[in-house]
């Protein structure tokens, strides 16, 4: 192991200790290092009472300057990494954890119907705090003051949203932050040593993320809200030796571990050692395959591999910001260009269609009491027998459906989608948790597969992408079976192999889904400006079939 | 109110006393980025918000005989500085000293000075801004057309210091400018954008104009047959094919570590420098002096300077990045050559360069190519990549625009299109937030637009 391997670039680029010294351990888990500094673990929380003063003095001041409305946000990161344990050319090593704090506190005032936006990185003086709400209402004036044309002048509506008060955790069951790092370490050692005696095992990576974030709410109407969330989030893959007839490398990642709002628990409870088998099996599987015929297939996609298209597709699509241009010049647009009309009457796809959204979920990433604009987010129905019958909105969102919603008999609400990428950073829309309902009959995969006579079965997720519309997407699995008969019938060459799908087509050739005891779910993290902002949200799908699924290689794609 | 980003005194007072902090002997090096940013954003043809952020992020790093540890912050306070010295020092504490450990001291190599500052863009009031965002809106809204856009101006400083004696500091400021315009249907969208140093490095009404002249040519666009085309591709599409890969794609440990990558040569554990690898009429270079595509002389965290560099030299590949821990292990010499990921692609010196318009003229049959989106490497050995048109994409044929057309995937590497290449245009900044790079208009034959994707 070569230790000039050691740079703090590498370390500050991949966002962890990604390339960083790693320690050999080659027998037993003694060794895992001496003293800490244990105020480094035990993070300092911020004292709620002091910044309830300052973010009411940031509302105070933008209000007094002139805002009908202002709300102002603190968001308080702690982030533990380990990136990464490996087994490694006969020896497990795990990774030194790193941590970072991050903190900003962001004042929005809405002025005559325009928005300004104010916001600092760390903590603030009161006369700062109040600085900041004056400054976001003087942005909004150079709008209001400065631009004659009233034509380009917005008229901002909210839809109402009660006063809330009160304090929220994530329910979780172990602090990460309360966990020693020499017993994470022990952890990720054991896992690592345990792969490595398993037979075919090449190589094997686990990563882990923890993070504590305070979240902290006010608004000029009286809201005051804190929130203490946890996310845990982490991958885990295994590669198997090359076969030693085609030569073929094989790899497979952990579909169960990805990321959730929980804590410690997460890790121990994730069923590494059950499945281990099974992913070593499919790894192998795939390393005999023979090349696609390109066509069209009956697909039986696995739970991930669905999840992955939904978020893509619907999830994105029923951005009602997208839909609406709001961020045409930014990440993209949405398929549903014409949502005020499409509302109650498009057609998403088969009748066996049901997406649902919530930011309740237990363990769900996007799962908070209170959202960025102080709203209790409902659960919503977005398709319904095949129907588009919502989209995921914020407070200004609710009211630009107004008129379609009064239709059918629908309140103007926010589903409570408003969120941050960054830190500090304006509000922006974010997926909540999105979920694929099962359908009623207890089928599972195997089902599936033994009902389709002549197909392919998807398992995991190779990557893909969609276009800014979230209408044409290709995607790749990890495995790929043939299936003949309703059996499987041999593996075909996964890393050449790409399916094609166009959103309302694909959706519409959903044929048959798993049943309840099928669901899984999946985390899932998605950006904007900047790919170092992100925000996280839980995917939950069962596994399905859709019929004529255009299949292709590398060379013809 | 307070400074909108750290002054070279700002971070020497910052560092200070973080040194004070620290306890167990050994070396202390901290990185601080502080940005002010004011940005003006529209969509649908209104003012949607006005802001103003200023954040600053601060890493450092804790060593002592070659065990190092790292931690990062973005609070300042007194209390946050001290979590930040004991995070680095944990992680120090939980690592094992390498037996053997020369003391490996960057030394303050002079790095280069390039102008990146400009005084107007600085003082650039919130109320110009919202004027200028104005004047860029109104071309689109008079025409009954939804324009979103952004104009952001930015101030950084960025500073690098440590307790072997390096400092560096370099204050920049920056403008990102791009709008979209879109008819009111949904049926076409236009594009245009372009970062630069300064506001008047780049004209934000030639944008406006060009983004609003691209949608209404966009109008009822047919469908056509996919498969290999001639395409021109305008200077934005070549950079949104080339920026995602430029860091892999010219790391030299990658070949070397026998490894996988397109620059891998034919005995295991080398690289095809000295071979060609693009038509010999392209070069591929990056200067931070380069007076269009200057860029910050140093690295972040490290502080080591970016030198001039010829990677691609009339299609030779000439040299390829490493750091310096792999200059010393692998090449036995002291010195890094980084890759800032700020580049410049242009035609060789004696290269006559030809404008799009006459590209066009030439093309009997092909596709214009106004930007690439969601492009996404599919192998890494060839640089395959698939990702969709964007915003402007007509047919040529016999010399002349014909019609627009219905958006294309593709499935192409950058590296066959740089062969495959008919003509080179004039290079130009384009829009890659946080880079400069500076790209030409290409001709390139047999494009692989392998599947219809008609998103708008």
């Amino acid at each position: 192991m070569n230790t000039t391997d050691v740079t703090r670039r590498t370390f500050l680029q991949t966002g962890a200790l990604a390339f960083a010294t790693m320690i050999p351990i080659r027998k037993g888990w003694g060794a895992v290092s001496p003293q800490l500094h244990r105020d480094a673990i035990a993070p300092v929380e911020i004292d709620v009472a002091n910044l309830k003063i300052l973010l009411e003095a940031a509302v105070t001041a933008a209000t007094d300057y002139g805002a009908s409305y202002a709300d102002a946000h603190v968001r308080y990161i702690r982030r533990e990494d380990w990136e990464e344990f490996t087994w490694r050319d006969q020896h497990a090593s795990y990774p030194l954890p790193s941590w970072l704090t991050k903190l900003g506190i962001t004042v929005r005032a809405l002025v005559d119907g325009m928005w300004g936006v104010a916001g600092a990185g760390g903590m603030l003086t009161l006369d700062a705090a109040a600085g900041l709400g004056r400054s976001a209402a003087g942005q909004a004036k150079t709008v209001t003051s400065g631009v004659a044309m009233q034509t380009l002048r917005r008229v901002t509506e909210l839809a109402p949203a009660p006063v809330v008060t009160g304090e929220w955790t994530t329910p979780i069951g172990i602090d990460p932050f309360q966990v020693s790092p020499e017993e994470k370490a022990d952890y990720g050692i054991a896992l690592m040593d345990l792969l490595g005696r398993q037979r075919h095992v090449d190589r094997a990576e686990l990563a882990v993320q923890f993070m504590k974030e305070q979240r902290i709410f006010a608004s000029s109407t009286g809201s005051y809200v804190t929130q203490m969330l946890f996310t845990t989030k982490g991958t885990f893959s295994l590669s198997v030796e090359r076969d030693w007839v085609t030569e073929h490398p094989a790899w497979r990642s952990a579909d169960f571990f990805s990321a959730a709002g929980a804590g410690w628990e997460y890790v121990r409870n994730a069923p590494f050692q059950d499945e281990m088998a099974r992913m070593i099996d499919e790894a192998r599987s795939a390393q005999r395959a023979k090349p696609i015929d390109v066509g069209r297939y009956d697909v039986v996609f696995d739970a991930r591999s669905m999840a992955e298209i939904l978020t893509d597709s619907i999830g994105v699509a029923t951005q009602l910001d997208r839909a609406l241009g709001y961020e045409a010049n930014g990440v993209g647009t949405s398929y549903l260009g014409d949502p005020l009309a499409m509302l109650g009457t498009f057609k998403m796809g088969s009748p066996l269609l049901n997406v649902k959204a919530n930011r309740s979920m237990p363990a769900g990433a996007a799962t908070v009491q209170w959202d960025d604009e102080g709203v209790v987010p409902q659960d919503v129905t977005l398709v319904k027998d095949g129907i588009l019958t919502d989209f995921q909105t914020t407070r200004e969102g609710a009211a630009w459906l107004s008129s379609s919603y009064e239709k059918i008999g629908h309140s103007v609400r926010s589903n409570g989608c408003a969120g941050r990428y960054g830190v500090p950073a304006p509000v922006q829309q974010v997926s909540p948790n999105v979920i694929l309902e099962p359908g009623q009959h207890d089928l599972s995969f195997e089902n599936l597969v033994q009902s389709t006579k002549k197909g392919l079965a998807i398992i995991g997720w190779a990557g893909g992408a969609i276009d800014q519309q979230g209408l044409n997407g290709w995607g790749a699995g990890q495995v790929i079976y043939e299936i003949t008969n309703g059996k499987f019938t041999g593996t075909v060459d996964f890393d050449r192999t790409k399916f094609l799908y166009r959103s309302p087509e694909f959706w519409r050739n959903l044929v048959a889904i798993g049943g309840p005891r099928s669901v899984r779910t999946f985390g899932f993290e998605r950006y904007r400006d900047s790919e170092l902002d992100r925000a996280i949200h839980t995917v939950s799908s069962p596994p399905a079939k859709v019929t004529g699924v255009a299949v292709t290689n590398l060379f013809t794609m | 109110m307070t400074p909108t980003f750290f002054s070279r005194n700002d971070c020497q007072l910052l560092f200070d006393k973080i040194v004070k902090m620290t306890n167990g002997g050994g070396d202390t090096s901290i990185d601080i980025v502080s940005r002010w940013s004011g940005t003006t954003q529209w969509a649908r043809s209104r003012f949607n918000v006005a802001e103003d952020l200023q954040v600053v992020e601060l890493s450092m790093s804790r060593s002592r005989n070659g065990a190092a540890g790292y931690a990062r912050t973005m609070r300042l306070d007194d209390e946050g500085l001290r979590q930040v010295v004991a995070d680095a020092e944990a992680t120090l504490a939980m690592q094992r000293e390498p037996p053997e450990h020369i003391r490996d001291q960057l030394i303050d190599e002079p790095s280069l000075t390039p102008d990146l500052w400009s005084a107007p863009t600085y003082a650039l009031t919130p109320e110009a801004r919202t004027k200028l965002a104005e004047q860029l809106m109104l071309p689109a809204a008079e025409a009954g057309l939804l324009t979103a856009g952004a104009l952001r101006i930015a101030a950084e400083g960025h500073a690098v210091m440590s307790t072997d004696g390096m400092f560096r500091y370099y204050p920049v400021t920056n403008v990102e400018c791009s709008m979209t315009v879109r008819d009111v249907k949904g049926t076409a969208s236009g594009w245009a954008g372009v970062n630069h140093y300064a506001l008047e490095k780049i004209d934000p009404a030639a944008l406006a104009a060009r983004a609003l002249e691209k949608c209404l040519t966009m109008r009822n666009p047919s469908a056509v047959e996919p498969g290999r085309y001639t395409v021109i591709l305008e200077p934005q599409a070549v950079a949104d094919l080339l920026s995602p890969f430029i860091a892999e794609m010219l790391d030299r440990a990658t070949p070397e570590v026998g490894r996988i990558g397109p620059f891998v040569g034919k005995t295991p554990g080398t690289t095809k420098i000295t071979e060609q690898v693009i038509d010999r009429r392209l070069t591929l270079r990056a200067d931070p002096m380069d007076p269009d595509g200057g860029f910050i002389p140093f690295e972040r965290y490290t502080g080591t300077p970016y030198t001039p560099v010829i990677w691609i030299d009339r299609g030779i590949l000439t040299e390829l990045w490493y750091y310096r821990e792999y200059a010393l292990s692998a090449l036995h010499r002291p010195s890094a050559l980084l890759n800032s990921q700020s580049y410049r692609l242009q035609a060789a010196p004696d290269v006559p360069t030809v404008p799009v318009e006459k590209m066009i003229a030439k093309t009997d049959r092909g596709i214009l190519i106004t930007r690439l989106h969601g492009v996404q490497l599919v192998d890494f050995d060839s640089v395959l990549c698939s990702g969709y048109t964007r915003d402007g994409t007509w047919l040529i044929e016999h010399g002349k625009i014909s019609k627009p057309v219905k958006n294309l995937r593709f499935a192409e590497s950058p590296l066959f299109a740089l062969n495959q290449l008919l003509d080179v245009g004039v290079s130009q900044r384009v829009f890659t937030p946080g880079y400069a790079c500076v790209v030409p208009p290409l001709r390139v034959d047999d494009f692989n637009l392998a599947g219809l994707a008609d998103a708008v």
